[in-house]
């Protein structure tokens, strides 16, 4: 390991922590990223917008990653107002819900589906949602 | 073997592959390296060896994610760039150390404009095997591949 990881007591105690699924907002990448599982994965491609994460031992839903987020509630501002509650927090499950509906992508429903049902209740603070 | 990354602000710096320049240099920031330390001492692994193994010896480069075309930067629309490799081992949980890839598997890293790495992950190609799929264009999913340049077929690192 890199002595500084090594030394870098917040992620040492991070490592150190059992697993609870996790999700969170990139800037960066203005995308949501999500983990039920803490298990080696594969990326699975849904559309321009999600790719859902599967375990690579058995294929199980594990994740997903959502892109272009704020992206997407500039350009819907419909699937926003479903997807935002309080203190400007993303529901996954509601997310899944609209955009199955939105996208209009009948291929994915069932997939769709299927997340919604691993992200049920899951919030994910936003920094902001432009107008 | 690639080098490992050097700590940066409390994330990993890394030496990416340029097709037409020197190395340059991309992070993983610390908010995103302690958000995939929760998955555990694996994950923390494919981002040191894997990323850094990727970025320093991709198979080939896309660019521009279609959908993030209208937020390219530069005149010929220099934007987000996907490294795509096959590294030579992929990690397993917990410890157990790590096995090669199938012939199915490959790992891209997807960088922004601003040189951070957003997302990095194993996908399997469907109907073909990997060598074939990073020589091919995609545009369902990029603008163009940048490496290997379409005239030098072969000469991929």
């Amino acid at each position: 390991m890199i002595a500084e990881l090594e030394n870098d007591a917040e992620l040492q105690a991070i490592l150190a922590m059992p697993f609870k699924p996790i999700a969170q907002y990139d800037e960066d990448g203005d995308c949501v990223e999500f983990f039920a599982e803490n298990v080696p994965f594969n990326a699975v491609r849904l559309d321009d917008w999600v790719a859902m994460y599967v375990a690579e031992n058995d294929g199980r839903l594990v994740g997903c990653l959502i892109k272009r987020v704020q992206r997407l509630f500039r350009e819907c501002p419909d699937l926003q107002e479903i997807v935002l509650v309080q203190d400007n927090k993303m529901r996954l499950d509601y997310f899944f819900v609209a955009a199955a509906v939105h996208f209009q992508n009948r291929e994915n429903v069932h997939r769709y589906n299927e997340l919604k049902r691993a992200t049920e209740g899951v919030e994910v603070p936003l920094p902001c949602v432009a107008a | 073997m690639a080098t490992l990354p050097i700590p940066h602000n409390g994330g990993l710096r890394f030496q990416a592959f340029h097709p037409a320049d020197k190395p340059f240099p991309v992070v993983v920031t610390r908010k995103k390296l302690l958000f995939w330390a929760k998955l555990g001492a694996w994950r923390l692994e494919e981002v040191k060896v894997t990323v850094s193994e990727v970025l320093e010896h991709p198979h080939a480069i896309f660019q521009g994610l279609r959908k993030e075309e209208d937020e390219n930067k530069g005149p010929d629309g220099a934007g987000w760039w996907c490294f795509v490799g096959v590294p030579s081992t992929r990690f397993i949980k917990h410890g157990s150390g790590a096995r090669k890839p199938n012939a199915r598997e490959i790992f891209p890293v997807f960088v922004t404009d601003e040189d951070v790495v957003y997302n990095a992950r194993w996908e399997e190609v469907e109907n073909e095997n990997n060598v074939v799929w990073m020589r091919e264009e995609h545009p369902e999913r990029f603008r163009r591949r940048i490496f290997p340049d379409p005239g030098m077929q072969g000469q991929s690192q």
